[in-house]
């Protein structure tokens, strides 16, 4: 038995009215009461359905339903939450930095104006300084010429590298290294495997390498410090370095370069020779060929990207970058390299060395993100937890006292075998819903690039249930997040395959062809899923289509992209990308180069 | 009993007082325990306002700092929350603004994939509704989806969301109205939808 029409309106008549904060009379108020009670019983189940009677207005009771669920603010932290404190107290800390420099800029520039003024009010004092100036040169000459040092006047400045943080195997010249216990000379090399490394040069330049990369710090000591990034990827952050001092971060003969600021290059192999990608996070950073007059090099500002064609050794002509603009979602993982700095944004005091069976458990220092063991890091004086992490069980909870000076090395033991299997290989780039079920529908999508190497991994056992799309796609998009784009593909391809013709593998779709085009430098991969999706059609193909274009210029098809761009103007005459297309377009036709693998 | 109640919320009420003094003296511990006690809230009230997932990240972000930023400002009239609600409300409405008048964002390619997504948390018991709400939210304009959240979430009256969007009241009410309505037409037409057997056990 349901509500009476007419009782059933004026209640929600009513209920608009109160919810509009209009003042009900008692009758009224009375009515709504009387009608909740018989009608919609709010109270719920052991399962947390709603409890109904035989009375009940499905309606009402779930719009009631709707709004205790809208009112239900207070969610427990997750993972999302934690990396959001992270990321923001991140930007916070950089953003005082480059508040205070700033203002140290301004006063200095205050300095000096204040001195020309006061040198133009005393004409005397600049041939003073003249004199002085010619008189210190020839006493150091002297000095020099007979072999008598002055203090501090050493003709190479002195810097103090250090290694920092280390988690997972991380080789400094070829011997394993650790946090707190590895200086660095120039020339060393610092090699990651599965995990992070950082560098702190002279306290207050941060370098941090990304798993599997390699870096040589071929000039530590300015003032022009170079680092030569030989393969993988590294994020930087420096405070405004004194004048005449500036980072060099060189990859492929393309320098990108700052004098204080925050950034990340990336070196990526593909078959036109590698390329070195620049995002500025902060501040502004020079791109340009390195020993070169920099007169073809661009002055990249925050969120832009540089991606510059450079050569295997550094030599021969380098076309001019191309700059974008990137979203701060883009930025994320960049950020994410550097989100271990915080632990010595303090005063550094101690060292903590984190390791033990089995190796890979995720270690947290407070609510901060350690790495995954074993691992090595500086951290601030004071009273810490750490715990240490496996497959959701807690391997170890740890108070600590920390003081100035202490070395804390924690050695931790597994009590039980992890109680699920796990992934045999790229476990680092693998999130943890990307158990992956083979089928031959999923190969279809796998991209040929990749096949053969995720062939020889271990997927680890089926799930019995399989996660809902909405599920992958937050999956996927956290991988995203985090960076581990293989990872995301591998998500992306699952929903495509378990949830095939649902609005969340169409998307899907669309987002696996961009990744592959955009982060994992596949446009052949990328191909399939976007023409897949444009031959189904929906709401993302001019999406589809531009991405699609984009994946036939970088594979030179000239005539296929040719006519993709001729079908896109004709589908899609009002977009955004028109302008950009139509002189892509004229430069195809005019170029008439077609390329002898279109088909 | 009611004394010894009064003490222990007086107590939290110093407690939150000289936790919002300390990070305003930017105390770097104190900054942290701020953020983690209002993350996952400032988060779902983002995602609430704002359909686009990466812009909603973007969002909840900037109004984090903010807050940690504002912690001078915060007077013990109010608990932590609701003054930290006020500020996210204001800056992820901002926020929201600005994307919309940018013609094209790239934070469209991800809208599609993410407007279904859950919400982050499943630990809390969801009442029975036919879809989850945030579908239903993800369903409405933005204009009647943003009265709706301040004024069920977050417990603001007309008068209040008026002053925080800058509209006039009779405007607001008459969009928490048609809101209202819209939501009751979209659980209809689920309810609707739903096979007889299923109806009848309802």
């Amino acid at each position: 038995m349901s509500a009476p029409v007419n009782e059933h309106e004026r209640y929600l008549e009513l209920a608009d009215r109160e919810a509009c904060d209009e003042a009900l009379t008692a009758d009224e108020r009375e009515f709504c009461r009387a009608f909740e009670q018989r009608y919609a019983p709010r109270s719920l189940g052991q399962s947390g359905e709603i409890a109904m009677g035989s009375q009940g207005h499905p309606a009402v009771t779930h719009e009631l339903a709707m709004y205790a669920d809208l009112s239900r603010m207070n969610p427990a932290p997750d993972a999302s939450s934690r990396a959001l404190v992270d990321r923001a107290l991140a930007r916070l800390d950089f953003e005082a930095a480059a508040e205070a420099a700033a203002e140290a800029a301004r006063k200095s520039d205050e300095l000096n104006e204040i001195n020309l003024l006061r040198r133009s009010r005393r004409p005397g004092w600049g041939a003073w300084v003249t004199v002085a100036g010619f008189a210190l040169g020839a006493l150091y000459a002297v000095l020099d010429r007979t072999g008598v040092g002055l203090p501090g006047t050493a003709s190479t400045p002195l810097a103090r590298a250090e290694l920092v943080y280390a988690s997972g195997t991380v080789k400094v010249s070829d011997a394993n290294g650790a946090a707190g216990r590895t200086l660095l000379a120039a020339g060393s090399v610092i090699e990651t495997q599965s995990g992070g490394a950082c560098v702190l040069i002279d306290n207050d330049i941060n370098v941090c390498l990304a798993p599997n990369s390699r870096m040589r710090l071929t000039n530590i000591a300015g003032p022009a410090r170079i680092i030569d990034l030989e393969s993988g990827k590294l994020a930087t952050r420096l405070s405004t370095q004194p004048e005449g001092m500036s980072l060099s971060i060189v990859t492929s003969g393309i320098a990108s370069t700052a004098v204080g600021t925050a950034y990340s290059v990336e070196r990526l192999d593909g078959a036109d020779g590698p390329q070195a990608i620049t995002t500025v996070l902060n501040g502004k950073v020079r791109v340009g060929r390195h020993d070169a007059e920099q007169s073809d090099a661009v002055i990249v500002n925050a969120h832009e990207r540089a991606v510059s064609q450079g050569h295997s050794h550094g030599r021969g002509p380098v076309a001019k970058p191309s700059v974008t603009s990137v979203r701060r979602t883009e930025e994320a993982p960049s950020w994410a390299l550097l989100g271990p700095t915080v632990l010595w944004h303090d005063p550094v005091a101690a060292t903590l060395e984190v390791h033990g069976d089995p190796a890979g458990a995720e270690a947290w220092l407070d609510d901060q993100w350690l790495g995954a063991t074993p691992v090595s890091s500086l951290i601030p004086v004071g009273e810490h937890r750490l715990t240490v992490r496996k497959d959701d069980r807690d391997l170890l909870s740890r108070d600590l006292h920390v003081h100035a000076g202490d070395a804390h090395d924690i050695r931790y033991e597994a009590g039980q075998p992890a109680p699920t299997a796990q992934l045999r290989a790229a476990d680092d780039e693998r999130p943890a819903g990307a158990h992956v079920r083979r089928s031959s529908r999923m190969r279809d999508y796998k991209s040929s690039a990749h096949a053969s190497r995720d062939d020889d991994l271990d997927l680890g056992p089926e799930r019995p249930e399989p996660e809902s799309g909405a599920e992958l796609l937050r999956q996927a998009r956290q991988a995203v997040r985090a960076g581990q784009f293989r990872g995301a593909a591998l998500v992306y391809e699952k929903l495509i395959d378990a949830h095939a013709g649902s609005e969340e593998a169409l998307a899907a779709l669309v987002a696996l062809g961009q990744l592959r085009l955009n982060q994992l430098s596949d446009p052949r991969g990328a191909l399939k899923p976007l023409d897949t999706y444009l031959r189904h059609g929906g709401a993302l193909e001019e999406v589809a289509r531009v991405a699609r274009i984009d994946a036939l210029q970088k594979l030179h098809r000239a005539d296929d992209e040719r006519v993709a761009i001729e079908d896109f103007l004709r589908q899609h005459s009002r977009s955004f990308e028109t302008k950009r297309l139509r002189a892509r377009l004229d430069a195809l036709r005019q170029s008439k180069d077609v390329s002898p693998n279109a088909p | 009993m009611q004394q010894a109640s009064s003490m222990k919320r007086n107590g939290a009420v110093a407690a939150d007082l000289s936790l919002m003094r300390r990070v305003a003296a930017a105390d770097r511990h104190a900054q942290r325990v701020l953020a983690h006690r209002l993350a996952a809230r400032v988060q779902r009230i983002s995602q609430r306002l704002i359909r686009n997932r990466a812009d909603a990240d973007d969002a909840a972000q900037l109004a984090l700092i903010e807050i940690l930023r504002s912690a001078g400002t915060y007077q013990d009239i109010s608990s932590i929350e609701r003054w930290a609600d006020r500020i996210t409300v204001r800056t992820v409405l901002r926020h929201a603004r600005n994307q919309r008048r940018k013609p094209w964002h790239l934070g469209a390619l991800v809208d599609v994939e993410t407007v279904s997504a859950p919400p982050p948390e499943e630990a809390e018991p969801r009442a029975a509704a036919p879809r989850p709400v945030d579908e239903y939210l993800a369903e409405l304009p933005a204009a009647r989806r943003e009265v709706l959240v301040m004024k069920h979430s977050l417990g603001y009256t007309t008068q209040e969301i008026a002053e925080l969007t800058n509209s006039p009241v009779g405007t607001i009410k008459d969009r928490l109205v048609a809101a209202r309505k819209q939501l009751r037409k979209l659980i209809g037409r689920d309810l609707r939808m739903r096979s007889p057997e299923r109806e009848n056990d309802l």
